[in-house]
């Protein structure tokens, strides 16, 4: 086998240089078999096949991502996936039915998902990254259990202090009210600082081969996204309120009471439709022009309108299917967010790539990567 | 024997660079070559060839952490993998065959509603007579706590009143469920009387004073505590939580990628035709239980029309059967009328 031969022969097409964009060559209506068959073995093996169901949907969307010639793969482990499902399942439950038992029993439970919430969120992103390659190369996750207390360890802590707190007031307003007014209000001011210190802690310990992904400091520019973001949940529930007096006037001439709930689902709708779309484009813009690989720099050309109507075309057309176009709405959604990527490089990629080397064996952090396989929605 | 050569990408797993390369395959036999170079020569392995895909390249890891992208634009390289032994799984075939989509989709519909209307209600029924009955206790000692914390004050009923009910109810439950174990507590809530009763886990059945002023008559209020006696006997209370979380399952894996609120909407309009049957049920216990004592059940299906009034009066009108976690008053009422032994 002959390895490393000096003069490597490259397509030309492949050395354009400057600036690569991703392609995404998925289709609708290749993914719904595969979807539909997913979830009725799902269903038939009681969720056990979920796992193998994620492995088989991920590679369909890696495989069908393209940048530069080449496509992306995920190399996951179904039964490391199982694993992480049955271990979530149970901190779930434990976390949802364990103040309905006693107070104790719901304390001991928040240490416990404190102690263990780091060390899961650190082996998730191992198992996400150390899985996924790209060229022969994986990327992976550069952090310990230790990086993972420092970093997220305090976001757990505010974002539980208000439920602990919560525990001991009672309804007439007895016990710690003031504290819980206080901390439920602080840790809607974090927020923005929790979210962007996940993706900091996601995106700088990232690597790819033997080289590391940077992350620049974006705490201000979260802020504001999430100010404006407010601003647009302000101004929906307005419209929203607007919309259920209109509704209701007619059903009041008509003797029938004003159903309360119209308002309420309105103001869902419109948060859903309008200010998730802007808020989750923003924040991937904000994000992506932040991150480095050595000379390479991504960009994201996703803008809050298009991604809005997308969402509101895949909302409706998956209602009025009761679910079956859910399968061509992912494939639409991904091709959307794909295909805006961008990767910007002074030195022309095939250059860069024979600089690109794999990662040592046993490096910090890779070891257990097959271990745990978990969804964060992150 | 088939022989075949294909434009590929290589990479050799140790640097980014993407190696044009040809790849032949013959017989089971495929090779790997670069301007007469052989880079690879290895026996194809099934498990380390990809699944196809329409548009995605065929990806086939190497020796040596090397990798071969193929693009296979026509298929022929699907098919001399075929004719080298790799055939494609079971489940890929399903995926490449409409008709065996189709099929499946009716198989998570047909699947979803057995376990519904079946599989959910048995399992839940199977593991809630196998419980430790400490944790049932508890749950309900809690909830007891949390409702008298939070909602409940103490009855302002005459004490004596109070002992007659639950003195009859005792002697005419330890004729007909003398294993069950059940306790009468008499409370208000806070800001009103409140017309309702409740049963908990714990056997504790909670009776309101707006109740027992309202119904004002004995044996009606027999025929409230008889029901609410069939919730404990026949643990509903714990039988709806095991439901809710075995539909939640199922709405979360038909609904959980679209959306929370969906899956969330399908949970609770489930959960709420559970209630419902597990309400006819109670007042089949209690139809049960006042025809065995000699109680007649006129009183108690009176009541349900002055309860609705007196709901009604306070809320406007009430919601469509659907909607409601209670089967609709004339429903109740015809059904008690009809089991009256004249």
């Amino acid at each position: 086998m002959n390895e490393a031969a000096p003069a490597q022969r490259i397509d030309a097409a492949e050395g354009s240089g400057g600036a690569a964009r991703m392609t995404f060559t998925g289709r609708g209506d290749e993914y719904f078999r595969i979807w539909i068959v997913n979830l009725f073995l799902t269903v038939l093996t009681l969720g056990i096949y979920s796992a193998w169901a994620k492995v088989r949907k991920t590679k369909y969307f890696w495989q069908n991502s393209r940048l530069d010639g080449a496509v992306f793969d995920f190399h996951g482990n179904p039964v490391a996936i199982l694993k992480g499902r049955i271990l979530a399942l149970a901190l779930l439950v434990a976390y949802s039915w364990s103040f309905e038992f006693s107070v104790t029993a719901g304390l001991v439970t928040i240490a416990i998902l404190l102690a263990v919430g780091p060390w899961l969120f650190v082996k998730a992103q191992q198992f996400k990254f150390g899985n996924t390659s790209y060229r022969g190369l994986r990327f992976g996750f550069a952090a310990t259990y230790r990086d993972g207390l420092r970093i997220v360890l305090p976001i757990l802590v505010i974002w539980f202090s208000t439920t602990v707190v919560a525990a001991f007031v009672t309804a007439d307003g007895g016990g710690p009210i003031g504290t819980l007014l206080l901390i439920s209000s602080a840790s809607l001011l974090l927020l923005p600082w929790m979210h962007h210190r996940l993706k900091w802690f996601q995106h700088a310990r990232a690597t790819y081969g033997d080289r590391s992904f940077a992350f620049e400091i974006a705490t201000s520019a979260f802020y504001k996204t999430y100010v404006k973001a407010i601003g647009l949940v302000a101004a929906g529930a307005a419209a929203a309120f607007l919309a259920s007096v209109i509704v209701a006037i007619p059903l009041a001439l008509t003797g029938m009471p004003p159903p309360d709930w119209i308002g309420v689902a309105l103001a869902g709708l419109a948060m859903y439709v309008f200010v998730w779309p802007y808020t989750a484009a923003r924040l991937q813009k904000v994000v992506w022009d932040h991150t480095r690989l050595d000379e390479m720099r991504f960009h994201t050309q996703i803008a809050a309108w298009p991604l809005a109507k997308l969402v509101l075309r895949n909302i409706a057309l998956t209602l009025v299917t009761a679910g079956l176009y859910w399968p061509f709405a992912s494939v639409a959604l991904a091709r959307y967010r794909v295909e805006c990527m961008r990767i910007d490089t002074d030195v022309p990629l095939p250059t860069i790539a024979v600089g690109l080397q794999a990662r040592p064996a046993a490096a910090v952090g890779d070891a257990a990567a097959d271990s745990f396989g978990l969804d964060l929605g992150l | 024997m088939t022989t075949l050569a294909i434009r590929a990408i290589r990479f050799d797993g140790k640097t980014a660079v993407a190696r044009s390369v040809d790849v032949h395959i013959e017989g089971r036999d495929l090779t790997v070559v670069d301007d007469e170079v052989v880079l690879d020569r290895t026996r194809i392995d099934p498990s380390r060839v990809s699944e196809r895909l329409q548009r995605a390249p065929r990806i086939i890891a190497l020796e040596q952490g090397a990798t071969l992208e193929v693009p296979d634009p026509d298929g022929s390289f699907d098919r001399a993998l075929e004719a080298a032994g790799v055939e494609p799984s079971a489940v890929e075939r399903m995926q490449r065959f409409w008709p065996a989509a189709l099929c499946s989709l009716a198989g998570v519909a047909i699947l979803a509603v057995v376990a519904y209307l079946h599989g959910i209600p048995a399992a839940a029924n199977w593991l809630a007579f196998r419980f430790p009955p400490g944790v049932e206790q508890r749950f309900g000692d809690e909830l007891m706590r949390q409702l008298d914390q939070r909602v409940f004050d103490p009855s302002t009923l005459a004490a004596d009143r109070r002992e007659a009910i639950a003195r009859r109810f005792s002697e005419a439950a330890a004729k007909v469920a003398p294993d069950v174990a059940f306790r009468v507590e008499y409370r208000r809530m806070k800001e009103e009387a409140g017309v309702n009763a409740l049963a908990l886990p714990n056997g504790t059945i909670v009776l309101l004073d707006g109740l027992v002023d309202l119904a004002n008559d004995d044996d009606a209020l027999m025929g409230v505590l008889a029901h609410e006696l069939g919730h404990v006997a026949h643990k509903h209370s714990l039988r709806t939580l095991l439901q809710a979380l075995g539909t939640g399952a199922i709405a979360a894996v038909l609904w959980g990628d679209f959306s929370s609120v969906a899956a969330n909407v399908s949970l609770t309009f489930g959960v709420l035709r559970y209630s419902r049957e597990f309400e006819l049920d109670a007042d089949d216990f209690a139809i049960a239980f006042m025809n065995q004592n000699g109680i007649p059940l006129d009183p108690f299906a009176d009541f349900f029309t002055r309860m609705e009034d007196a709901v009604s009066r306070k809320r406007g009108a009430s919601p469509p059967e659907f909607l409601s976690s209670h089967p609709s008053t004339e429903e109740r009422q015809r059904r008690l009328r009809e089991a009256q032994v004249r």
